[in-house]
Formats: structure tokens, C-alpha cells, sequence
């Protein structure tokens, strides 16, 4: 490499790290330095400079370095040690301590001298213009266009959002690429198509199917058939479904409905054979995979040939029988048995989009088990017609005789489709944009100048809607120069209008000028805290008013969007973020359990269930540090090895802030054997957000669990305080799973090694005393590999508290009460002002942490509390 | 510093080529002229969509050599790759092949194996993410390129030469457990395409002609909205803080992007695809696919349908179908060294290297070898160990010339840059780069 180009790379990375620096940096202005109290001071000389002198310079820290103030180069430094002061971690625990009284007298000081430096710069964390994120689009569009997009998601294909902290609301991580804006469009296409009818009311059509509702399936199927068709010669009562995995789709809709709408879908089915004469543990070896006790559960799914290739048979045989990405659960029943019983739902279908059956909890036909089973049991189960039967036929391969034994199976009688049902016409999607009126393309301006309103939550000039206009304008000008009639015309262009407004940056962006929020922007900033979604009219009149500037009004605002349906959106975003609730699954684990059971839909509901019902009863937090109680269903009951059979007895049953389909999950059917319950628990080893399996599978690896990776979480999330990361050269752990040494026994060298204590001090207990739960959350008192057992060893050390096990481990987190509230706040500000928190916000923090202590800390208060913050009125 | 910038695709152009130089410098021209009025703008498209097709016709009107084209293809794992079947135990171009290198006997000086090249990350699945660029995408808005992958890079560099400037595929599911390969230069991850059926109706069947209208129909109103919320934004800029301004600044770059990507599919939609001797696939399991992908994928490359490919073998790969138990990839790649798990491991890595020697013969005997450059690697070192040091690195083809095993500095301080590898193989793809990446210069060794 010559000199010149060593000198211009040299200079490229110079350029690079400057430029990094000045975007960390923001302004050049250092600000005005702040003198240090004397309680400062003298807690620091008294505690702190024994060992963090220029000549100690214990584990490389020293505070003698510092000075006496707070300025550009000392503040970072100084903040560390406010946190070490403020969590009770300095000094270390054998250290004589001060008083509380001093600490909290030097907390304040140094916070304050922190605050008043910071505030001398120019402000340097204003929240920067924010896109609307995935779930914002969605749900701003299905808001305000009254559609329903779960059938099928436009924002399938949009890229993950940047998530920091782990929430997706951070303006400067959304990053808008060309990628995403060619998805915007697209997606604006598809909404606008499913929004606006020029059309005539849509024929609504009854299909009255018979069996056999398929006809193109092999296997057992076709020999159902057959057997009807051939040998008994009569038209076929029924057409069962025998076993799980595999869809049955009703073969007259297979194009498809052809318009989307609400469709009533009746299906006339039982149950058959619950008891029926299969030995469960000779066929499964003792799995549950079928059990008796249980009701036959049928489920409505949707499945679509869109897209598929009419002459590749293959494909579309595929796209019909299997499951496909994309496709979604509509319904859930239990079947009754023995009588066919009618079975009803109402479901949204998109066009091209048809119903299918699967039988989720059936047998399972897998590895020939039931072709085994059918060649072992033949001659002993079926009498000598139905061997003479089996004998003749000719329907290919012996499973098909499965038909004339006694297992588990429904039966579907009849199926009805009904749709699209319209009670009115235009639907709501399209008098969302055009009212009621019949749309005049004399009046696009103030059709476009309306929507833009309510999609730009807030108020809009006719200049800013001008270039729409004249697209509109162009657009039927082109059209109609095409040879097409005028009044088409104009329909499509005002279509593409509507698409321009979805597509503008007023609305993928909220905006906000100035350094106080008005009205509009501080009504966008509660909704999409609280509904990641636009405001409504209320709100919005509220805004209109400028009523929204006072803290009252904000609270009184945040109540009512609390106690609205659209908030379980918070509580799914909020988990998300604060509990990374997404990386549930992304680590597939090895146990079959876990799939057999559907133990992640069931976990993932747990959590939600728990905190939601948290939220709207106004529980305290401490709830989620240890509870006495949480919610199971069937499957999670025995993953956790509680008793189902006294805790069924209440499914049904209301839990105050839940709603009955929170607690069944069944879309839109009725099968009651799904809900979940809340139990009592006698012991205290679960209980909490560390007790739920959800927490402990998403912060292991679904094979192994790693203590250091359980701890830093709780250390994040649950006290605030992220450890920092490792230093560079550490070798890694190499995971042994031959079972000669426990994890605990491999991590000795954070023990013996003081440089790695410092920091693994902390770290490491709360992971030991998770190490009681294995890598999907199941109770283990000991290591089982390869035939060795190994005691598992909880017991720790935290802040100074001794615990044997998980129970008083959660007991001395009861005892960082505080830190864990000012957490949650912290975790809260993030998700709802889209920025990093900085030093000038602490006095906010400080004072919402301090007014829920009043009340006991509970959940809902510490919500509204945020709400009413000055922070949510300003940049 | 993104935003401000005219695409740079249409600064440098491919190395000899001296007769494009005019008319993409008209290309410039036009565009500087064109930022403010919308009629004009409208006229830049028009005019780009037409320049698009000069270089070509220009080929062949010229009769003279056409530049060297030079392709590159990645193929990639999330699991790294059990060091001692993979990296020889000596150097040097005769060094006997390990275990799982076996496959790659009869092309013999036609690769390399590299070893000791890693980005500096520490451990864990956490910078997987980074094999093809060398930066996490949480450091990402520090550097000048974001955290731009090679085949993104390459890409920009030849986009509108083929229909696709670039192809993005996995043999499955990338849902848990995904290498995450391909990132842009805003940090987003270009999500690949995982069925079979689907890369092959991309490249090779056309849309029926009255689709071919709508799509172009589709496309001209696309622009005219664009249009029409460039001047809001334009307007809004104006009221902003210098820091919003710089986040629409995103917005209104990202409007040209997608103008500039619109001129140059537009240009391609009426073109028929190449006819080819094959029949649509059948999607199916990772294990299936992939030997399908790579086919699929030396098609594309003979067609010239693109330049630049990647290949992803997810996570969910099938590990029964190799004979062994069902404990899934990940499962395997935790071996946390038992035997039986290890040699699960080595059947799953096996199964990548046969169907890899498989495509780099078929790219040998349809003469692309030597133009074309494959790498082969993963962003994890040891899976079990959840290592991201010494990374598993090969790379076949591209004329360079071959080593068969080059061992670069172990010791720490001496250590090589992965990105120096990448920033050998942008240039010898023919872009005049500085930099990639962390790279610190080129790598000396190769070519």
C-alpha cells in the first residue's frame, strides 16, 4: 500500500470517528460547570475515596479525578457514580455503609448539580421526527379506515423495525429506506383497494356444501370416500377428519370467496370415539398427544391458492392441504359428542381467500403410526365384515382401513357459507373517506382535504393538499384521454389521491415543531402511547380546545384510552419492548413438549393475561416481582406441575380487568376447553415475572441456560441497571454438555478472579437462582445428562442478602422496590417519548417514582402518572 | 452522510469501459439540473429510463470487447462450521483437505480457505448478523455506509445492467434462527426469498402481457404520488429542526431511490425473460431446496439475470433428512462437544460443501468460474462455543490465484480484518473503493 493511500485511508477513518463523535456530541457546547454540594462531597470523601483514589484506582475507577464539579469532561463519571450511590451498590456491601439518610441527601445533590449542567447545554435530546412504525401503520389504517387487516397483513413484507432498548418507537433508529417507501406504496395500494367501493352492493350468497366437501386427498380421505362411493353405494353422510396436522379444505370455495367481506360460516359436526380403542402409551409411548380426557377441538382456518400456478397440481394440492405462512386461525370449538351439533362464527375473509378444518388435538398420524397401528390391530379389533371389507377393496395401502375402527375423529355433516354480509352499503372502510354522500368529483378537494385531517391527525390547508389535488386532477385528465368514462374516471383517481395521502410524510411521521407540544401533537402522543394508534374524535376535540395542556387533562384523557379495548395494543407492545417478549421462539427449543402442547402461545398469554389484568385492577408492582397467583390453561398447568383438575372448575369463570376472550383464546368459535384460569400458588418457587415460563424460555438459548444471560436481564430489566459488556479478550465459555461439571462450576473463575467479581457480583445470582428452571421454564432439581445427575446449586449472594433459592432470592428483589419502579417508569418514558432519557430528565422521573410510592406503587397509576409528566407536553 | 447525495450507482462504472463515461456523466447532468421543478423531474426519468438502455445497445452496436463482467455469489450459514473439518491442518495450495472439504478435491486451485479472518466481534449469536459487513447494525448510523452488506455493495454498482441487481434467497424458513446476510445501507435487512418456486418465477417466467400493462400502470401512478408528496415534504423541511431535517432528509432520499429503482425496472419490463430448459420447482424442506437454489442460481448467472447472489442456509434446516434424529439445526450446532451430536453436526455441514463443489463445477463448465467470485462462510466461528472469532472462510473462483489453505496472524495486534478480504473482492468486481467496511486495506495475498 503507498504512502498516499495510507494517508487517505487514514484520513477516511478519521473522518469516520469524528464524525461518529459529533453525532454523539450533538452541539460543541460544554455548558456551564456545577459546583458539588458539600453532602456530596464529604459522602465521597468519607465512602468512596478510600479506594477510589488517583493511587487505589480500584477496578480502574477513580472518583479523586473527578474534581469538585460537574463539567462536559467530568459528567459521564459523574453520573456512574450517582447510579452506584442512588442502587445501593456502592459501597460494596462488606463496606461499612452510610446512612440512609446521607445517601438520599447526596443522591439529590448530585442529581441536582448533574441536571443544572445539562440544562446549560442546548438541548441535546429533543425527540426527532418519528415514523410510524409497523404496528402504528397498522393499526392508524385499521382506525381510520374501520377495516380489519389480521385476515391479511399489508405490512407482511415491511422490514423489522430498528428496536433500541427494545422498543420500536425511537425516532432516530426508524429509519425510512427506499426499500420501505416501495412497501409503503404497495401496501397503500392494497388498503385503498380493500377501502373504497364505487361498486354495487356485492350479491350475498349462501353455499350449502355437502360431503364430501373435498375430493382430491389420498390417504384415508379418498378411502372414506370411496368406500361410500363404490362399495355402499350411497351418498356420503359425512366426511371425517381422522387425525392432526393437514387441512381439510371445502373444496366448492377453493378459488376462494370473491369479495372480501364478514362471512357467517355454520358447520354441522360431532365428535366421535373420545374413549375411542387406541392404547395411548403403546401408540405414543406415553405422550399426551391424544388424551381422553379432553374434548375434540375443530379449527376454521384460512388457506388461499392466490398466487399459485393453475396447472401446477402439485402446488395447489400443497397450498390446500398443508399449512402455509400467511395463513390465519379464525375459530376454535370443542365438538360436542356423539351429536351433530351446529357450529357457528362470523369471520372477516379477504377475496381469494377460502375456509379450511383441521383437527388440532387429534392422533397423530406421523412416523406410520397410524398405518402401524391399523396392520397391528386389525385382526384383533375389527369383526369379520369389516375384515372381509378391507380385504376386497382395492383403495390402495392399508390405512385406509382406519376408517372402520373406533378412533378419535369428528365428523362434519354440512357446512354453510353465508356472504359477504353487508349491513350496509358503501361499508364503513369507504364512508370513512366519502361519508355518506355519493362521491361528487366536483368536490376531491374536500374529500382529500377531510380524510388528510383525520390521517394527518390534525388540522390541514388547502395549499398542503394542493399537489393531491392535482394528481387527482391529472389522473382523470389521463384516464379519460384513455377512452374511459368520465365518472370511472374519477373514481380511480380520487382512489390514487387517498393512496398519496397514506403515503405523504405527514402521515408515515408525526411531527412536532416546537419545544412545547400543541394540543394536536400531545393527542398523538397519548394515543400512540396508549393505542399505537391515531387519536379519536374525543381527543381530538380536546385537542381542538387546547385542553390537553394540563396534567388533569392529559390523566383524565389517558384513563379513557386505558379503559378502551384498543389498549390491549400498550400491553402487547409494552411486553414486547420491556420484556423482549418477541424473542420468544426465535431460539427454537429442542423439547418436543414444547410444540406438542402449544406451550408458546400458552406462555406468551400467561404473561399477557397477568399483566394486563395487572394494569386495569390497579395492582401493586410488586406483583410482578412475586405473586401468589397467575394464569394457566391446560398445558401449562402440567408444564408447572399445578393441579388442572381443581383449577378447570373455574374456566369460564370473570377475572376483573380481563375480558372473556382474553381468557379463551378461540377467535371467533367457542371452545371453552382452551381458557385459561387464574390459580393459586401454595408455593413460591413460581409466582412473578421470573416464575413464568415465557420470561425463562426467551432469555435461554431453547437448549441450555446461561446464568450470566438470565442475570443481566433481570439486571436490565427489572432494576434498570444494564451490566456493562464484557471486556474485550474474555474466552468464551464453552458449554459441556457431557455432564462432568455444572455451569455454576465452570463460571468458578468470576469468583476468583477480582477483576471479573466487580461486575459478575451482580450479574451472576439472579442467574443461579434462575438455574432452578430449565431452558423452557420446567422446574429441575438437578443437571440430567447422559445418566449423571448434578445437584443444581441456586443459592447466591445479592446486595448483600444471602438466598438458598429462587423464593428468598425474589424476596430481596421485594427489597430494591424502589429501583424496580423508577425501571418500569424509565421503561415506560422510552416506549412513549420515542428518545433516549438523558440526566435533565431525572427530576421528572424522580417526582412520578415518588408520588406512585404514595399509593403503594401500583401499575395503572404509574401509567397516568407518566401521562400527566411535563415530559409528555415537551420535545 | 446519507441524504444529500445523488445515488452512487451512477458514479462509477464497471473498470474499462471509457465509451459508458459520456453518458453517464449526461446521466449526472441531468439529474443536478432536475432537483427542483416536478415537470422536469418527470423528464429526468423518462431521459434515465432511455440512458438505461444505451449502454446496451451500445455493446453491441460497438462490436468492441465488452468490459469483463464479474459476478459474485455468497453462501452462508448462522451456525459456523466444526473447525477441524473444515480448515487444513497445513498451508499452502497442495495442504490435504479435512473431512468436510473432501467434495472439493477435483476443484483444486480453484479456492482458498482463510483462516484467522474474523470482524473482532466477541461471542454469541449477537454479531452473526454481521458476516457480510463487518458492523453491527447497532453501530450502524456511526459509519459513512451504515452497515451495508458486500453483496448491497456490489449491487449498487451494477444496478440496471441486469434485471435484478441483486438476488437475495434461502433454502427455508428464516424465521428462528436466520443468518440475517443481506443489509442496506439504512440498516435494513433485505429479506430473501425462501421458496424455490419463487426465485424461479422471478427469473424466468414472463408475466402475461395485459399483467406487463398493469405493472407498468401500476408503476407510472407509483411516480405520480411520489410527486406529489415531494413538494410536502419539500415544504415541510423548511419548518423543521436541523435534526428532523436530517431524519426527512431519509424520506426524501428514499423517494429517489425508489424513483431511480421504478426507471430502471421500467426499462426492464418489457424485455421478455430468457427461455430456459427447465421446469418450475417444487418448494420444499431446506435440505431439498438448497441443492435447487444453487442450481437455480447458476442459471440465473448463465442468463445474466444478475450479478450478484446470495444463498442463506437457515436455521430450520431438516436435519433428519440426513439420517440422524430430529434435534433440529441449532440443536446440533450446540453440540457442546458430545459425540454423538458432533457428528450430526459434521452431516449438516457436509451436506452444504457437497452441493457447494456441485455449483462451483457447473459455474467451471459453463465457463463462469474465473469471472465469477464465491464466498462461502458463516457470521459464527464455533457454533457450540458461540464463538464469532476465526470465522469459517472460503472463497472460490474470480480468476484469483488460489492457495487452496493461507493462514493469516493468529496473534492478537496482528490479526487480519475480515474486511480486507471484502474490500480485495469489491475490487476485483471492479469498484474503485477505498474502503469496506472496518477494512484497513486491501488483503495482500490474494491476486
Amino acid at each position: 500500500m503507498t504512502s498516499a493511500r495510507t494517508t487517505i485511508v487514514a484520513a477516511v477513518l478519521c473522518a469516520v470517528a469524528a464524525r461518529g463523535d459529533a453525532r454523539a456530541d450533538g452541539h460543541a457546547s460544554a455548558g456551564r460547570p456545577a459546583a458539588l454540594d458539600t453532602t456530596v462531597k464529604s459522602l465521597v470523601t468519607s465512602r468512596c475515596l478510600a479506594c477510589h483514589d488517583d493511587a487505589g484506582r480500584e477496578a480502574g475507577v477513580s472518583i479523586e479525578a473527578l474534581g469538585a464539579t460537574v463539567t462536559a469532561d467530568t459528567a459521564a463519571g459523574w453520573l456512574r457514580v450517582l447510579e452506584q450511590i442512588e442502587r445501593g451498590t456502592m459501597p460494596p456491601p462488606d463496606e461499612p455503609q452510610p446512612t440512609a439518610a446521607e445517601r438520599h441527601a447526596a443522591t439529590i445533590a448530585l442529581e441536582e448539580a448533574l441536571v443544572t449542567h445539562a440544562r446549560s447545554r442546548p438541548a441535546d435530546r429533543e425527540a426527532v421526527l418519528r415514523r410510524l412504525n409497523r404496528t402504528e401503520y397498522r393499526r392508524t389504517i385499521e382506525d381510520l379506515l374501520q377495516l380489519d387487516l389480521a385476515a391479511d397483513d399489508p405490512t407482511r413484507d415491511f422490514p423489522d423495525d430498528t428496536r433500541t432498548h427494545g422498543f420500536a418507537t425511537n425516532g432516530e433508529a426508524l429509519v425510512t429506506s427506499g426499500f420501505l417507501l416501495r412497501q409503503h406504496l404497495r401496501a397503500a395500494d392494497d388498503i385503498v383497494g380493500r377501502a373504497i367501493h364505487f361498486e354495487p352492493r356485492p350479491e350475498q350468497r349462501t353455499h350449502a356444501l355437502r360431503p364430501p366437501f373435498e375430493k382430491m386427498s389420498l390417504g384415508i380421505n379418498y378411502g372414506e370416500r370411496e368406500h361410500y362411493a363404490k362399495k355402499l353405494r350411497q351418498p356420503q353422510p359425512y366426511q371425517s377428519l381422522f387425525y392432526r396436522g393437514g387441512f381439510m379444505p371445502l373444496g366448492a370455495l377453493q378459488q376462494g370467496v370473491p369479495e372480501a367481506g364478514w362471512y357467517a360460516i355454520r358447520i354441522r359436526a360431532e365428535a366421535k370415539f373420545r374413549d375411542g380403542d387406541i392404547d395411548h402409551k403403546k401408540m405414543f409411548g406415553g405422550t399426551s398427544l391424544t388424551d381422553p380426557s379432553q374434548p375434540l377441538r375443530l379449527e376454521l382456518h384460512t388457506g388461499t391458492l392466490v398466487g399459485i400456478d393453475p396447472a401446477n397440481k402439485d402446488a395447489i394440492t400443497e397450498a390446500l392441504f398443508s399449512a402455509r405462512s400467511g395463513d390465519r386461525h379464525l375459530a376454535t370449538w370443542d365438538v360436542p359428542d356423539d351429536v351433530p351439533t351446529w357450529l357457528e362464527c362470523r369471520v372477516w375473509l379477504e377475496a381469494g381467500q377460502l375456509p379450511r378444518l383441521t383437527f388440532p388435538n387429534g392422533p397423530t398420524g406421523s412416523n406410520y403410526r397410524l398405518d402401524t397401528y391399523v396392520k397391528e390391530n386389525k385382526y384383533t379389533l375389527l369383526d369379520k365384515l369389516q375384515l372381509a371389507a378391507c380385504e376386497e377393496a382395492d383403495y390402495g395401502g392399508d390405512w385406509f382401513h382406519l376408517i372402520f375402527f373406533e378412533t378419535p375423529r369428528i365428523r362434519i355433516h354440512e357446512v354453510e357459507v353465508t356472504g359477504p354480509v353487508n349491513e350496509s352499503w358503501p361499508p364503513p372502510s369507504h364512508r370513512a373517506i366519502f361519508g355518506t354522500e355519493r362521491y361528487d368529483p366536483a368536490a376531491a378537494g374536500d374529500v382529500l382535504r377531510s380524510f388528510a385531517a383525520r390521517a394527518w391527525r390534525r388540522p390541514v390547508t388547502a395549499a398542503e393538499v394542493e399537489p393531491i389535488e392535482q394528481l387527482v386532477r391529472a389522473a382523470t385528465a389521463a384516464a379519460e384521454k384513455n377512452g374511459q368514462p368520465p365518472r370511472e374516471a374519477a373514481e380511480a383517481a380520487i382512489a390514487e389521491g387517498v393512496k398519496a395521502v397514506l403515503c405523504a410524510p405527514a402521515f408515515l411521521y408525526r411531527e412536532e415543531r416546537g419545544e412545547r407540544l400543541d394540543g394536536h401533537e400531545i393527542a398523538s402522543r397519548l394515543s400512540y402511547f396508549l393505542w399505537s394508534s391515531l387519536p379519536d374524535e374525543q381527543l381530538l376535540a380536546r385537542a381542538a380546545a387546547d385542553d390537553l395542556a394540563t396534567p388533569q387533562a392529559r390523566r383524565e384523557e389517558a384513563a379513557r384510552l386505558l379503559a378502551d379495548r384498543r389498549s390491549d395494543t400498550f400491553v402487547d407492545e409494552f411486553l414486547d419492548g420491556w420484556l423482549k417478549m418477541r424473542k420468544l421462539g426465535t431460539m427454537a427449543p429442542v423439547f418436543p413438549v414444547y410444540f406438542d402442547d402449544q406451550l408458546e402461545p400458552a406462555m406468551r398469554r400467561e404473561t399477557r393475561l397477568f399483566f394486563k389484568r395487572l394494569l386495569h385492577v390497579n395492582g401493586p408492582i410488586s406483583d410482578l416481582l412475586d405473586s401468589d397467583y397467575t394464569f394457566v390453561n391446560r398445558a401449562l398447568a402440567k408444564h408447572y406441575g399445578l393441579d388442572w383438575g381443581a383449577a378447570r372448575e373455574r374456566l369460564g369463570a370473570a377475572v376483573a380487568g380481563l375480558e372473556a376472550d382474553d381468557l379463551q383464546p378461540d377467535g371467533a368459535g367457542a371452545a371453552g376447553s382452551t381458557g385459561f384460569v387464574q390459580v393459586k400458588l401454595t408455593d413460591r418457587r413460581r409466582g412473578g415475572l421470573l416464575g413464568q415460563a415465557s420470561v425463562l424460555t426467551l432469555t435461554a438459548n431453547g437448549v441450555d441456560t446461561s446464568p450470566v444471560i438470565r442475570g443481566a436481564w433481570v439486571l436490565e430489566n427489572i432494576l434498570g441497571a444494564p451490566p456493562s459488556p464484557p471486556p474485550p479478550n474474555v474466552p468464551v465459555v464453552e458449554p459441556d454438555i457431557r455432564g462432568t461439571t455444572t455451569i455454576r462450576d465452570r463460571l468458578q473463575k468470576h469468583r476468583d478472579n477480582p477483576a471479573c467479581l466487580s461486575c459478575h457480583r451482580q450479574i451472576d445470582p439472579p442467574g443461579f437462582a434462575l438455574e432452578s428452571f430449565d431452558a423452557i421454564g420446567r422446574w429441575r432439581g438437578h443437571y440430567v445428562t447422559n445418566g449423571k445427575a448434578l445437584a443444581v446449586d441456586p443459592s447466591g449472594e445479592f446486595n448483600g442478602r444471602p438466598f438458598k433459592y429462587v423464593s428468598d432470592f425474589k424476596a430481596s428483589l421485594l427489597a430494591q422496590h424502589q429501583q424496580f419502579a423508577r425501571c418500569l417508569v424509565e421503561k415506560l418514558l422510552i416506549h412513549a417519548l420515542g428518545r433516549e432519557l438523558t440526566v435533565a430528565d431525572r427530576p421528572a422521573i424522580r417526582g412520578i417514582v415518588t408520588r406512585a410510592a404514595a399509593d403503594g406503587y401500583r401499575l395503572g397509576d404509574i401509567v397516568l402518572l407518566c401521562c400527566e409528566s411535563d415530559l409528555l407536553a415537551r420535545k | 452522510m446519507n441524504g444529500s447525495t445523488v445515488d452512487q450507482s451512477t458514479e462509477k462504472v464497471a473498470g474499462n469501459s471509457s465509451h459508458f463515461a459520456p453518458s453517464v456523466k449526461k446521466l449526472r447532468e441531468v439529474s443536478m439540473s432536475a432537483m427542483g421543478s416536478r415537470r422536469s423531474r418527470r423528464g429526468f426519468l423518462e431521459a434515465a429510463g432511455a440512458c438505461v438502455a444505451l449502454p446496451w445497445l451500445e455493446t453491441f452496436a460497438m462490436g468492441a470487447d465488452p468490459p469483463a463482467v464479474r459476478r459474485f455469489v455468497c453462501v452462508a450459514n448462522p451456525f459456523g462450521m466444526i473447525q477441524d473439518a473444515f480448515f487444513p491442518a497445513e498451508e499452502g495450495p497442495a495442504a490435504a483437505l479435512p473431512a468436510n472439504l473432501v467434495p472439493l478435491e477435483p476443484l483444486r486451485g480453484s479456492f482458498t480457505v482463510f483462516s484467522n479472518l474474523d470482524h473482532g466481534f466477541g461471542s454469541g449469536h449477537g454479531a452473526t448478523h454481521t458476516f457480510l459487513s463487518g458492523v453491527l447494525s447497532s453501530e450502524a448510523s456511526g459509519m459513512p455506509e451504515g452497515n451495508i452488506s458486500l453483496d448491497q455493495f456490489l449491487a449498487r454498482h451494477v444496478a440496471g445492467q441486469t434485471r435484478f441487481p441483486v438476488l437475495n434467497t434461502a433454502a427455508g424458513p428464516v424465521g428462528g434462527g436466520g443468518v440475517e446476510l443481506s443489509w442496506t445501507r439504512n440498516g435494513v435487512m433485505v429479506p430473501p426469498i425462501q421458496q424455490v418456486s419463487r426465485v424461479f418465477k422471478l427469473l424466468f417466467v414472463d408475466e402475461p402481457a395485459e399483467r406487463t400493462a398493469r405493472i407498468g400502470a401500476a408503476y407510472d401512478q407509483q411516480v405520480s404520488i411520489l410527486d406529489a408528496v415531494n413538494g410536502q415534504a419539500r415544504d415541510m423541511n423548511g419548518r423543521l429542526s436541523a435534526r428532523d431535517r436530517r431524519k426527512l432528509d431519509q424520506y426524501l432520499t428514499a423517494i429517489r431511490e425508489v424513483e431511480q429503482a421504478i426507471g430502471r425496472e421500467k426499462a426492464w419490463l418489457a424485455r421478455p425473460r430468457p427461455q430456459v430448459d427447465a421446469h418450475e420447482p417444487k418448494d420444499g424442506s431446506v435440505s431439498q431446496q438448497l441443492p435447487i437454489l444453487f442450481d437455480l442460481v447458476a442459471l440465473a448467472l448463465e442468463t445474466d439475470s444478475t450479478r450478484v447472489a446470495t444463498i442463506e442456509v437457515p436455521g430450520s434446516f431438516d436435519t433428519a433428512a440426513m439420517g440422524i434424529e430430529e434435534k433440529g439445526y441449532h440443536g446440533y450446532s450446540h453440540h457442546g462437544k458430545d459425540p454423538a451430536l458432533m457428528e450430526g453436526m459434521r452431516k449438516v455441514e457436509r451436506y452444504q460443501m457437497v452441493h457447494l463443489a456441485r455449483f462451483l463445477t457447473k459455474l467451471r463448465d459453463s465457463g463462469l468460474l474465473d469471472t465469477t467470485q464465491v464466498l462461502f462462510g458463516s457470521g459464527m466461528g464455533d457454533g457450540s462455543a458461540h464463538t464469532n472469532k476465526s470465522l469459517p472462510v472460503l472463497v472460490a473462483g474470480g480468476g484469483h490465484a488460489h492457495r487452496t489453505h493461507l493462514r493469516l496472524p493468529e496473534e492478537q495486534g496482528k490479526r487480519v480484518p475480515l474486511c480486507n478480504l471484502y474490500l480485495s473482492l469489491a475490487r476485483r468486481f471492479g469498484i474503485e473503493a477505498e474502503a469496506f467496511g472496518k477494512s484497513t486495506g486491501p488483503l495482500g495475498d490474494l491476486a
